[in-house]
C-alpha cells in the first residue's frame, strides 16, 4: 500500500482519484475526533467532509518534512474550533431568547450552577499561563490569532498552552465529573 | 548546530518549565528559526497524541464518495491551478492584526468614487495612521508617503473582497482589507494565499507555505509581510512587484476573489538609506569575530546586519540534567545529557546605537538575560528570521524602530557574553533550611543562600516536587546561571530550575532571588547537593563604529 507521501505526490501530479485512499485512511479518525468534540454524528460527518475538502485544496501547501497525519489533524482541529466558535455565537443568541420565556426549571438551573462551579473551580486550578489562554479560547471564543495578538505569543505557543490546559482540565474534571466532562461543560 | 535552547523544549512541552522560563522560550522561538521548527514539531506531536486518544469510528463508504463528488463535480477547475512548488518552508506572513478601528468611524474617511492613483500619494487620512495596532514604524512610513489608497474589490458568490490601503516600505509591506457579504456583514472566516511576483514572473513567496486567515468581527483587517528575510538589501529589492492575494476559502466557500496589487517599490527604496561598513570587524579576545556589515534605515524600521564566526576552540561539551520524556518514560525521567556547543555566539552580545548628544536611540542585549538587568531600547519584533547560518558564518539581522533624519550616530559594542563550565557543590540538609538558611561561596566569587525548603508529595499524575528559596550575589562579571541540577543522598541526579529576578548594584554586581524547583521528586530528600554546570559572564568591550545618515 502506498504511503501518504507517495499518494500525495500522485495527487499533486494530477491523479486526483488517489485522494480517495487518503480519505478512506483517515475518515474514521477525523470523524471520531469531531464526534467527540461536537457531540453528534451527522454534524461530525459534515464537518469531516469539509475538512477533507479543505485539505485537498491545500495539498500544495503540505510540506513533506512533516507527517501528513499531523498536518491533517491541524486542519481538522482548526476547522473544529472555528465551528465551535460559530456555534457559541449562535447559541448565545438562542439562550437569550430562551431566557425571555424562562424555560429553566429549578433542577436544570441547579445542575447548570453545579457544573459552572465545577468548571470554574478547575479553571482556577490551572496555572496562570494556561488559564488566560484557556479562558480566552473557550470562554471568550477568540481565535488562536486573536489570542496571539493579545498575549504577544506565537500561534504555536497558544496551541501548546491549550494542549497543556486541556490535559490538566481533563485530569481535574475526570476526578469529579467523569471523563469527557470538559467538552460537555464547555457546551460544545 | 542546534540552538542552545533545544533542551528546554521537552520541558516546555510537558509543562515542566516555570512560567517565566516558558514565556522566555516562547519569545525566543519567535526569533530563532530552529526553535520555531522545534515548537511546531511539538505542536504536531501533541496533536498526534490527542488524536490517538479518540477512538476511530465506523464511517460509511458513501462518505468518501460524497467527498470525492463534492471535490470534482462542483469545482473541478480549481484543482489544477492550485499546484505549485512543494518544497516549502514557513516564512514571511506575519500575524494578521486587527485594526483598532470600527467601520462606522471610517465612513467619513473612505471616499469612494475618486480616481485611483497608481502611484503613492501623500495620503493624509490613512487608516494606518489611526490604527492603534500599527507600530511607530508603520505610522512613520505612512508619514513619508509610503502608503497608497486602494480601491480594488472583487465580488463573487455574493462575497466582496476589498483591498483598502497598502503600505510598502523596503522592510515590509502591509495591507488593510475588508471582506463582507451582500448585506455588508463582515466575514472573519477566511483564508488567503499570497504571492509577491517580480517583473520576471518570479514569486518570491513561492517557498512560503503559509496561509492567512481572518480576524475579529466588525473591523477591518490588516496584514503584514516582512521583506527582511526575502531581500538582503533595499537595492536587491525589485522596483516593481505585484502582490497577488488569493482568498482560498471564505466562510467555507471557494470562489474567484483574486486581487493583483501593483507595488511600486521605487519610492520605498529611495526612502531607505543604507550605511555599508568596510572592514568593521571586531575580534574578541575570547575568539568571537563580529563583522558589522551594514545598517539600513527605512521609514518603517532600522536593520542592523552583522556576521559572526566562532572558532572551533570555542566549542566545549556541556553536561546538563534534563527531564526527558520518551516512550519508555511517558511521565518523564531525570537524566544527564551531554552536548557540544559554542561558548560564544553572535547573538550573545550587547550593543547600543547612540546619537551626537550621547542618547541611546537603539539597544540590544543577550537573549534570555533577565529583564531586570538587560539593556534594550527601540527593539522592533517584526516578522521574519533574525539569523541564519551560512557555512561557518551566522548572519544576524536585528530590527529596531525607525531612525530618521540626517544625523551622526555611533554603533557601540559593549559586551560579549561567554558561557563557562563550572562545578560547584553545595551540600545541605533540606529540613534544616527551615530553621537556618545555608550560605555558600564558590570559585566564581558568587554567594548563594538557600532557605525555606518545601516538598509536595505526589498527587494524581503529578509526582512530588521540592522548592527551595535561593538568594544570591553573583561574582564579578557573572550575569546568569541558567542550568541547575541536584543530587539526593543516593547520588541520583535531578533536573532543577531557577527562575530568578535579577538586579544590578552600583558596582555592576548581579543580585538575584528566586525559587529553585525540583520537579518529579518522589521522596523528600534527606540530603541534597545543589550544583550548576555552567554560568554566563560578560566581557566588557568598547568597540565603536561611528557613521552618518546623510
Amino acid at each position: 500500500m502506498p504511503d501518504d507521501q507517495e499518494l500525495i505526490e500522485q495527487i499533486l501530479a494530477g491523479d486526483h482519484e488517489q485522494y480517495r485512499q487518503i480519505v478512506d485512511r483517515y475518515k474514521g479518525k477525523i470523524v471520531g475526533y469531531l464526534y467527540r468534540m461536537i457531540g453528534n454524528m451527522p454534524d461530525a460527518q459534515d464537518l469531516a467532509q469539509d475538512v477533507f475538502i479543505k485539505t485537498f485544496y491545500r495539498l500544495h501547501d503540505y510540506r513533506p518534512e512533516y507527517r501528513f497525519s499531523s498536518w491533517l489533524y491541524r486542519i481538522a482541529s482548526n476547522h473544529c474550533f472555528d465551528e465551535m466558535r460559530k456555534r457559541k455565537r449562535t447559541e448565545q443568541v438562542e439562550i437569550d431568547e430562551e431566557q425571555l420565556i424562562d424555560l429553566d426549571t429549578p433542577e436544570t438551573t441547579l445542575l447548570k450552577k453545579e457544573r459552572d462551579t465545577e468548571l470554574e473551580r478547575s479553571i482556577m486550578l490551572l496555572d496562570e499561563e494556561y488559564r488566560e489562554v484557556f479562558v480566552l479560547f473557550y470562554i471568550h471564543r477568540l481565535s488562536y490569532r486573536e489570542i496571539s495578538e493579545q498575549l504577544s505569543l506565537s500561534e504555536s505557543s497558544i496551541q501548546m498552552r491549550l494542549f497543556r490546559a486541556r490535559k490538566k482540565m481533563r485530569d481535574s474534571l475526570a476526578k469529579t465529573m467523569g471523563g469527557g466532562a470538559i467538552y460537555e461543560m464547555l457546551h460544545v | 548546530m542546534t540552538c542552545f535552547m533545544f533542551n528546554q523544549w521537552k520541558l516546555y512541552a510537558n509543562g515542566e518549565l516555570p512560567p517565566a522560563e516558558s514565556k522566555g522560550l516562547e519569545q525566543h522561538a519567535v526569533e530563532c528559526p530552529q526553535c520555531q521548527i522545534k515548537l511546531q514539531e511539538w505542536v504536531d506531536y501533541m496533536l498526534e497524541e490527542e488524536f490517538s486518544a479518540y477512538p476511530e469510528v465506523p464511517v460509511p463508504d458513501t462518505f468518501t464518495d460524497e467527498v470525492m463528488s463534492k471535490l470534482f463535480e462542483e469545482v473541478p477547475v480549481r484543482t489544477a491551478r492550485k499546484r505549485s512548488s512543494r518544497t516549502r518552508r514557513q516564512r514571511g506572513w506575519d500575524i494578521v492584526k486587527k485594526t483598532g478601528l470600527v467601520v462606522a468611524g471610517l465612513t467619513a474617511l473612505v471616499v469612494t468614487g475618486t480616481a485611483v492613483s497608481p502611484t503613492f500619494a501623500n495620503y493624509v487620512n490613512s487608516l494606518f495612521q489611526i490604527e492603534k495596532d500599527a507600530d511607530s514604524g508603520m505610522k512613520n512610513a505612512v508619514n513619508k508617503g509610503l502608503v497608497q489608497k486602494l480601491e480594488q474589490k472583487i465580488t463573487d458568490q455574493g462575497i466582496t473582497f476589498e483591498a483598502k490601503e497598502l503600505m510598502a516600505d523596503s522592510m515590509r509591506i502591509a495591507i488593510i482589507f475588508d471582506m463582507y457579504d451582500q448585506n455588508g456583514k463582515q466575514i472573519e472566516d477566511h483564508s488567503m494565499k499570497l504571492q509577491l511576483i517580480d517583473s520576471n514572473g518570479k514569486d518570491w513567496l513561492a517557498e512560503d507555505g503559509r496561509e492567512e486567515s481572518g480576524s475579529s468581527h466588525g473591523q477591518f483587517f490588516i496584514t503584514e509581510l516582512s521583506l527582511n528575510d526575502i531581500f538582503e538589501s533595499a537595492e536587491a529589492t525589485p522596483d516593481q512587484l505585484t502582490l497577488k492575494i488569493v482568498p482560498t476559502d471564505i466562510e467555507g466557500k471557494t470562489g474567484k476573489w483574486e486581487l493583483e496589487i501593483p507595488v511600486d517599490m521605487k519610492k520605498a527604496k529611495e526612502a531607505t538609506k543604507t550605511v555599508a561598513f568596510k572592514d568593521a570587524v571586531y575580534q574578541s579576545p575570547q575568539g568571537l569575530e563580529l563583522k558589522l556589515k551594514q545598517i539600513e534605515f527605512s521609514p518603517s524600521a532600522t536593520r542592523v546586519m552583522l556576521d559572526s564566526t566562532v572558532p572551533k576552540s570555542a566549542y566545549v561539551e556541556f553536561e546538563r540534567a534534563v527531564l526527558m520524556y520518551d516512550k519508555d518514560h511517558p511521565e518523564g525521567v531525570h537524566i544527564t545529557n551531554k552536548k557540544v556547543e559554542p561558548t560564544l555566539s553572535g547573538g550573545d552580545i550587547a550593543y547600543e546605537i547612540t546619537n551626537e548628544k550621547g542618547e541611546v536611540v537603539a539597544a540590544r542585549d543577550m537573549f534570555g538575560l533577565d529583564k531586570g538587568i538587560a539593556k534594550k531600547k527601540n527593539v522592533l519584533y517584526v516578522s521574519g528570521l533574525s539569523s541564519k547560518q551560512e557555512g561557518d558564518i551566522t548572519k544576524w539581522w536585528h530590527t529596531f524602530g525607525p531612525l530618521q533624519g540626517e544625523q551622526k550616530l555611533k554603533f557601540q559594542l559593549q559586551k560579549v557574553y561567554e558561557n563557562k563550565l563550572a562545578s560547584p557543590k553545595f551540600d545541605l540538609i533540606p529540613e534544616d533550611l527551615n530553621k537556618k538558611a545555608a550560605t555558600f561561596k564558590d570559585e566564581t566569587g558568587s554567594s548563594f543562600t538557600f532557605s525555606s525548603f518545601s516538598w509536595t508529595p505526589a498527587s494524581g499524575e503529578e509526582k512530588g516536587k521540592a522548592v527551595i528559596i535561593v538568594e544570591g550575589t553573583l561574582g564579578k562579571d557573572v550575569v546568569s546561571i541558567r542550568y541547575w541540577y541536584v543530587k539526593d543522598e543516593n547520588g541520583k541526579t535531578y533536573y532543577a530550575t531557577l527562575n530568578p529576578e535579577s538586579t544590578r548594584d552600583k558596582d555592576g554586581r548581579v543580585h538575584f532571588k528566586g525559587e529553585l524547583v525540583i520537579p518529579k521528586l518522589e521522596q523528600a530528600p534527606k540530603r541534597l547537593t545543589i550544583c550548576y554546570p555552567e554560568y554566563t559572564v560578560e566581557h566588557h568591550v568598547n568597540w565603536e563604529v561611528p557613521f552618518e545618515i546623510k
